[in-house]
């Protein structure tokens, strides 16, 4: 496979925006990142686009609306990990040789409240939605639990995840939320599912993010001083190990065991020629606090039941041992699902280029993973400076 | 009334969660399938075994006794549930080692402890439109 480098990143904000369309939030983005790859729509041979609600009309116009050239245009509907899929395949196929440039986009625009995975009226194992089995946050909650009981993790515990994460989100102008909390004001906002309370649940979000990505070879009369190189992937599906919760033992992501991401970070480490010890700056899929402590450990910087303390000692902060979600993560950036797979990218090329600002790794990060996971499905990435 | 009562059904929200209902609800199971090949066992039944990708299940009735996984008191429902909040839901490990999601028959967290015996209630959560009772599976700390 031929070497691939990301060449520009953009975001539009995550938040509330009642009064653009999905349209608009995904042309903000994608103007961003060809801008900030000095590429030209023109020189654009393929897109890739990831959302779950939005549909292929959306995706269709999102592109189109830079111009009528006839490229591919690919749309991806992987649940929170579908705009990371599209990623993949754009990458796969610029890798394989198929073209040298592609534009890859993740947006969304969504209702407030719980997300309803499936439906009754096509598929009846939608009853649980019925039985009062289909809270996304209660499954993690599930699983905090067992924590607590098996490590001794406390709400506390968790709840430092959120409070990093605000903290964060405060000084990221992309993030949704932009108010840091205390750990008492984590712990005393309104329960959702105990021991998760409202400020350690990740918002339902609009908002837009966008990559350039192209051969190396081709990105060299664009100047490679701040590409970036993926150099690593890995994809997959739960295996029959994750079977054995049911029903709907897909509703709250690979939150119950780790399973899925312990399995297919090998994977992405060995393509890359890493170990976790080498990753500098870590995005996770964290959308309830306390999956980060989950995310660390699969992901291999801890053994088993010690996640909740690295956060604890602060060792997930920009000058900790595993910078974890530097932009402030599901938690505070939000988590517009088509959107969020491309942000953590586009987080990591930032800290991997040095242009974080007051959010940026010290001391030259030069190797960054980003972790997206959907409802049963998993994708993720190693970059290298 | 007596009459109505007579002729009130009891319909599983969903077929094949479990075994009918009627005469007694108390001594209904849960369904899972085992497959012959390698042991496995699942709940709910499969068509094919999740392991081996095989035909090569049967199904069988699951205990109707189970320990404390874990629970979680839940402020929020979904659109559609016939819950009302709050309510706990919880997972229940069976014998056959199967882990099954379910709500609890108890509202209140209160005097739950993970690895407790728990055990299987069959319980009205609606009415059809014919005034039949739709029943569903709970659990409930075992008396």
């Amino acid at each position: 496979m031929r070497e691939i480098v990301v060449l520009g990143i953009g975001l539009h904000p995550f938040g509330r925006f009642p009064d653009k369309s999905v349209i608009e939030l995904a042309h903000e983005a994608i103007l961003n990142a060809l801008r900030d790859s000095s590429v030209a729509f023109k020189e654009v041979e393929a897109a890739y686009l990831g959302a779950e609600l939005a549909n292929f009309p959306d995706s269709r116009m999102a592109v189109q609306q830079f111009g009528w050239t006839g490229i591919p245009i690919t749309s991806i509907q992987q649940a929170c990990a579908s705009s990371s899929a599209a990623f993949r395949e754009a990458f796969l196929s610029v890798a394989a040789g198929r073209f040298d440039m592609a534009l890859v986009a993740g947006f969304e625009k969504m209702d407030k409240g719980l997300l309803q995975a499936g439906d009754p009226a096509r598929d009846k194992e939608f009853h649980l939605h019925y039985m009062g089995l289909d809270v996304t946050p209660s499954r993690v909650a599930l699983a905090m639990r067992r924590r607590m009981e098996t490590y001794g993790d406390t709400p506390e515990t968790f709840a430092i995840e959120a409070v990093q994460a605000s903290e964060y989100g405060a000084l990221n102008q992309y993030a949704h939320y932009r108010e840091p909390h205390s750990l008492e004001e984590v712990l005393k906002s309104p329960t959702v599912c105990a021991p998760l309370t409202l400020y350690m649940c990740c918002p339902t979000s609009d908002g837009a993010s966008a990559v350039v990505i192209c051969s190396k070879r081709k990105a060299r009369q664009y100047g490679l001083r701040r590409a970036v190189t993926v150099s690593g992937y890995a994809a997959g599906s739960p295996d029959c190990s994750d079977l054995i919760g049911g029903p709907g033992c897909h509703i709250g992501g690979d939150f119950k065991s780790g399973n899925l991401t312990r399995r297919l970070s090998r994977e992405a480490y060995d393509m890359a020629g890493i170990g976790p010890e080498e990753v500098d700056v870590l995005q996770c899929h964290a959308p309830f606090a306390g999956a980060g402590a989950i995310c660390l450990e699969s992901l291999g910087f801890c053994q088993e039941g010690e996640g909740g303390a690295l956060w604890q000692r602060g060792e997930t902060r920009i000058n900790g041992k595993i910078p974890t979600n530097t932009d402030g993560g599901l938690l505070s950036r939000g988590h517009p699902l088509g959107a969020t797979g491309l942000a953590e990218i586009a987080e990591v090329v930032r800290q991997l280029r040095g242009e974080a600002g007051q959010l940026q790794v010290p001391d030259g990060p030069r190797v960054g993973l980003a972790h997206n996971t959907g409802l049963g499905c998993l994708n993720m990435h190693v970059f290298k400076k | 009334m007596e009459e109505a009562n007579d002729l009130k059904k009891m319909v599983p929200l969903q077929e094949g969660l479990f075994t009918p209902p009627e005469p007694d609800p108390g001594a209904s199971h849960l369904l899972g399938s085992r497959c012959r090949e390698c042991g496995s066992i699942f709940f709910p039944t499969r068509i094919y075994c999740g392991r081996c990708c095989t035909t090569t299940v049967e199904t069988l009735a699951l205990s109707r006794r189970g320990k404390l996984f874990s629970y979680s008191l839940n402020q929020r429902k979904g659109k559609l549930a016939l819950v009302d909040v709050p309510y706990v839901e919880a997972e229940v490990e069976l014998p056959e080692g199967v882990h099954v999601f379910t709500v609890l028959t108890v509202r209140s967290p209160e005097g739950l402890h993970l690895g407790m015996d728990m055990e299987l209630v069959i319980e009205k959560v609606a009415e059809d439109n014919a005034g039949n009772d739709v029943v569903a599976y709970k659990f409930r700390p075992a008396s």
